[in-house]
């Protein structure tokens, strides 16, 4: 056949180009709507931004009338309602940086400020996800009642306006004391949940049993309907808040957040569990007074209460099956009152794409200068100090010491950047448990002596210096340097080969057969595993050390580095000698669950199964102590016992290492670390997005 | 055929059983057990808290079930035939179904559908690979024939050296070295460091555009710029063992007595090379490619983790280091229909080409 162009060819050539032309032409028609789309936006965002500052100049009107600033018709005084709560005047004003910074010469409104975090986020929804960085998205776009000053960390009101703390602990103590008093029957038991849940019979007897031996339990006292609150910590909301679209945020929606987290359905038991323990109930007393009661007199109460997010009523609601189902599976339904908003709308983040927040144009406070705030997800160190490098992220939070020495090597690098190094009261610290009991028998660190003897060995100047770089502290217990609960009286055991061989020889353990290892009075080395997690580099750079130290003494230590999911399962069911792991903290820290004898076994937290009577009555005390003098006296005692007992080696305390791109001014060390992103500004020359 | 294939089928079934059967009892049984890091995720909780935080996952995801009623229900979830599941994925033995959507569950570290993370991780491996698999093909194919017709010489030596050397460097170490010196302001910023989109990409046109008199690359040429080091990072490694490959079927066929046949009626070198040897010569790379395929699908952890690429690598890798077992399952049933199935096609597809095979 002859290969010719012929008639046919031409046109199927002439349909093959009309069809590429019209897509081209289909792609410029797309973007050409596209430009006019976002005309729109952003007139849209100016209008709402315009009517938000109405919105707001008539809420301050309102509050001045209702706080009879202004005289109107008979002229009523102050409105009867606010008896008994602290005056708004004497609360501090949460906008007062922001005000203060916008009187700066060179402020200026917008840009960006992009962030990258290193790992994949999988949930935003709040309450749902579980994510330490779902957390940080979330509080720029969900708000609660009060929040912390991060210059002097005293509470500063958000969504209140001002609040009152009611202590109901005569009728309470009294209601508590009438019903303990009267004797566990059977028919109660027959009726709890945990008879009813034993499958067989003989599991129901040993049940009853165990409960009619026990008694009647204070946890259970609390919780019955007519037991009175120990505390009521209420709330006056402001008027004039909104959430991002423009609703109203009322006491409705503040009750509906704790009926949704209350939910069995609702995937958020963590939540659940802490709420149900302390909260009796969160009840509107009208549209704008929320009161939170609580079953036992909690020094964190106010608190609880205080950083409870509120959650727009008319959008996460009704809880009907399918909404329920919505709110567990979806990723990011995101929405609040806060100065941010989900850029993609309030349901549309997917997991994969960086999460935009943008400027809540409806805000009703003082709104934050930057435009939008970036977190993009980069999981390779490298790439993420790179994109640093390129001026791709403004930012790197809570950089490892290895990334900050080489952050701090490249001179080009900081000269066009900032940083903060700083303690913050909220940081954890790192440790390692001494087991005391395994396999139902003691093991030789149940010996207070050989606890302390080893953390003596230990020489954790050293790590901080090698595995931290220098970046961290020794601390001697389990509360944070920069906190109040801190006993600054109390120095960490020193480092003291010569001690802790003394030690070690009055809790018996000498060496008996001259081959180095210390034996005990039976011939049995001193020898144990230390058991780390597998991942990073951390504890592996860490173990050695501490093996090498040891040895000096004749302390025999093999390194037992195991996975995630094994070390928690040793962890658990408490199937170890020695572990290591680092707890958080806040800025004051319930040691509760990991001290208190009461949470020994079962998979709870005093894992190295830690018994001091003295120390379960303070804490119990400690808790229900609400003058802040009189606790932190007795966080005092409790720290002294524990540097004394040594359940723990507290290893080190972390130094908060952060630096930034250097256009953001007001860029500067707070207690908290650097000063939040919400109040950085660029001057309009350097403003880059 | 037909009954063959119907054999070959239902021989399916059985096969998978026992593939999602081994993953299944291998996570359980290991230590740390099924969903062990989610029971540990509350941290610094009160007793009661942390107790009820694992009757709530065990509840969940039915985890205080018999492990074999486990697999049961799971096994109902999954067939397409089978009953309909309740709370736990039980089964309602009242409810039976003959055609139903498989149900891979839901995800425990994830908490959300295993559909839904893999519709979201899906398109992002299948662009990463698609775009790579033909460039290694066709590279590879140009540079075996080259080195075929020059055996021995410059070329052959030159390539056959090159390839083996890129073949023995490590990804990781070559993704990281890309990063560091075409990505950073140090060296070159030709590229950017990772992920598949620049910050701003939302908001631009689709197409390369002028706005206001200065150029936008636009979304399109952005998101291309952004693959350009993942997928060479991808492809490096393959050129080796594909070029080998396709050298030595083309030599082969070169020796082959229909080729001196056509030589000797005198056709011109070029018509015998492409016309008779290259057609012969691209048997072997069919059958290599029928294997690639669920490859694709599969992802790769290490370009996916240095670029900052959330596909399917990340998803199993994520699922396997935090015990997730019904993402873990989904992965291994999803791979192993895969497998199979193009396993299935390649046996069909050496009947339709060569018909010396029959299934009769």
């Amino acid at each position: 056949m002859e290969n010719r162009f012929g008639f046919k060819d031409f046109v199927l050539m002439v349909l093959l180009v009309a069809i590429l032309a019209s897509i081209w032409i289909a792609m410029k028609q797309f973007d050409r709507q596209h430009e006019t789309l976002r005309t729109v936006a952003e007139e849209v965002k100016q209008q709402a931004a315009a009517q938000a500052r109405l919105e707001r100049l008539l809420a301050q009107i309102d509050s001045k009338i209702e706080e009879g600033g202004f005289a109107i018709g008979a002229g009523q005084g102050r409105m009867p309602m606010l008896e008994g709560f602290v005056d708004p005047k004497e609360l501090p004003d949460p906008f007062e940086e922001l005000v203060r910074i916008k009187a700066e010469d060179d402020y200026a409104d917008g840009d960006w400020v992009v962030d990258a975090f290193s790992v994949n986020v999988a949930k935003i929804t709040p309450f749902i996800s579980r994510d330490f960085y779902g957390a940080v998205v979330q509080s720029y776009v969900v708000e609660s009642q009060a929040g912390r000053d991060p210059h002097n960390v005293q509470w500063s009101p958000q969504l209140a306006r001002t609040w009152k703390i009611q202590d109901n602990l005569g009728d309470w103590q009294a209601h508590v004391d009438a019903r303990m008093a009267v004797p566990l029957t059977e028919e109660e038991v027959l009726a709890e949940a945990g008879y009813e849940a034993a499958e067989k019979d003989e599991d129901r007897a040993a049940y009853l049993a165990k409960r009619l031996e026990e008694g009647r339990l204070l946890d259970d006292v609390v919780s019955e309907e007519d037991c009175p609150p120990a505390l009521v910590v209420t709330f006056n909301l402001r008027r004039g808040v909104t959430f991002s679209d423009g609703e109203p945020l009322t006491a409705n929606d503040v009750v509906f957040t704790y009926d949704l987290v209350m939910n069995p359905e609702i995937d958020s038991p963590i939540y659940r569990n802490e709420y149900g323990l302390k909260f009796k109930s969160v009840e509107a007393i009208d549209d704008f007074t929320v009161a939170f009661s609580f079953k036992k007199p909690f020094f964190d109460a106010f608190q609880e209460a205080a950083a409870f997010s509120v959650l727009p009523k008319h959008f996460y609601g009704p809880l009907t099956p399918e909404q329920i189902e919505r709110i567990n599976s979806l990723p990011g339904l995101l929405m609040g009152s806060g100065p941010y908003k989900v850029s993609y709308g309030p349901e549309d983040w997917v997991p994969g794409k960086e999460i935009v927040l943008e400027r809540n144009e409806r805000y009703w406070g003082e709104p934050s200068p930057a435009a939008r705030l970036v977190f993009k997800e980069i999981t390779s160190d490298v790439a993420r100090l790179t994109a640093f490098r390129n001026g791709d992220i403004d930012l790197f939070y809570r950089a490892v010491p290895e990334q900050y020495i080489e952050y701090l090597k490249d001179e080009e690098l900081v000269a066009r950047s900032q940083s903060v190094e700083a303690f913050r009261p909220n940081d954890g610290y790192g440790w390692i448990a001494w087991n005391q009991l395994k396999n139902g028998g003691p093991t030789p660190f149940a010996d207070k002596r050989v606890r302390q003897a080893m953390t003596m060995l230990i020489n954790r100047q050293q790590i901080i210096d090698v595995a931290l770089k220098g970046y961290g502290l020794i601390p001697s217990g389990p509360f944070n340097q920069q906190s109040p609960q801190y006993n600054h009286e109390i120095e960490p055991l020193p480092y003291d080969v010569e001690a802790a061989k003394t030690l070690l020889a009055e809790a018996g353990y000498i060496d008996r057969d001259g081959d180095g290892v210390v034996e005990s009075s039976d011939g049995k080395p001193l020898k144990f595993k230390h058991t780390i997690p597998s991942s990073g580099n951390f504890w592996h750079e860490v173990a050695p050390l501490i093996k090498d130290s040891l040895a000096e003494a004749g302390v025999l230590m093999e390194i037992d580095p195991l996975e995630w999911s094994v070390f928690s399962e040793k962890v658990r069911s408490s199937d170890f000698d020695a572990i290591s792991m680092a707890w958080g903290a806040n800025i004051e820290t319930d040691i509760h669950h990991a001290f208190h004898s009461s949470n020994i076994g079962n998979g709870a937290n005093n894992f190295p199964a830690y018994a001091n009577p003295e120390i379960d009555k303070l804490i119990e005390k400690a808790r229900v102590t609400l003058d802040e003098e009189e606790r932190m006296a007795i966080w005092h005692q409790v720290h002294a016992i524990l540097n004394e007992d040594q359940p723990y080696t507290f290893l080190y305390v972390r130094k908060f290492l952060t630096f930034g791109d250097s256009r953001f001014q007001n860029f500067h060390p707070t207690r908290m670390g650097v000063s939040d992103r919400s109040v950085w500004y660029v001057p309009s020359g350097l403003q880059k997005y | 055929m037909l009954s063959y294939l119907i054999r070959r089928l239902l021989l399916m079934i059985p096969t998978l059983i026992g593939v999602t059967a081994v993953v299944f009892f291998t996570m359980a049984l290991s230590p740390g057990g099924v969903g062990g890091s989610e029971a540990a995720a509350g941290g610094e909780l009160e007793g009661k808290s942390q107790q009820a935080q694992l009757e709530y996952i065990n509840e969940r995801y039915g985890l205080n079930e018999p492990l074999l009623v486990q697999y049961g229900r799971w096994l109902n979830r999954v067939s397409p035939v089978g009953f309909e599941s309740g709370q736990a994925g039980k089964v309602e033995w009242g409810s039976p179904r003959l055609l139903k959507w498989p149900d891979l569950g839901e995800s425990m570290s994830k908490r959300r559908p295993v559909t839904d993370l893999y519709r979201e991780a899906l398109p992002v491996t299948l662009l990463l690979n698609v775009l790579t698999s033909p460039i290694t093909f066709l590279l590879s194919i140009i540079a075996g024939i080259q080195m075929a017709r020059r055996r021995g010489g410059p070329v052959d030596l030159g390539l056959g050296t090159t390839f083996l050397g890129l073949w023995s460097m490590p990804q990781i170490w070559v993704g990281v070295l890309l990063i560091g010196y075409l990505a950073s302001n140090q060296y070159l910023q030709w590229f950017p460091t990772g992920g598949l989109s620049s910050t701003r990409a939302g908001e631009w046109p689709f197409l390369p555009s002028w706005i206001d008199g200065e150029f936008n690359r636009g979304w399109l040429l952005d998101r291309a710029w952004h693959l350009v080091l993942p997928v060479i990072c991808l492809a490096y490694a393959d050129f080796a063992f594909l070029s080998k490959l396709m050298r030595s079927s083309v030599l082969e066929n070169l020796s082959a007595d229909f080729v001196r046949t056509a030589r000797a009626k005198g056709l011109r070198e070029k018509v015998v090379l492409y016309q008779h040897v290259f057609r012969n010569s691209l048997l072997p790379l069919i059958t290599v490619s029928a294997g690639v395929i669920p490859a694709l699908i599969g992802g790769s952890v290490i370009i996916e983790q240095i670029f900052s690429i959330p596909g399917m690598g990340k998803l199993t890798i994520d699922g396997i280091f935090a015990r997730d077992r019904e993402l873990v399952l989904a992965g291994a049933l999803v791979s192993g229909v895969l497998g199979l199935v193009f396993i299935l096609i390649a046996d069909l597809a050496y009947a339709v080409a060569d018909p010396r095979v029959s299934y009769e």
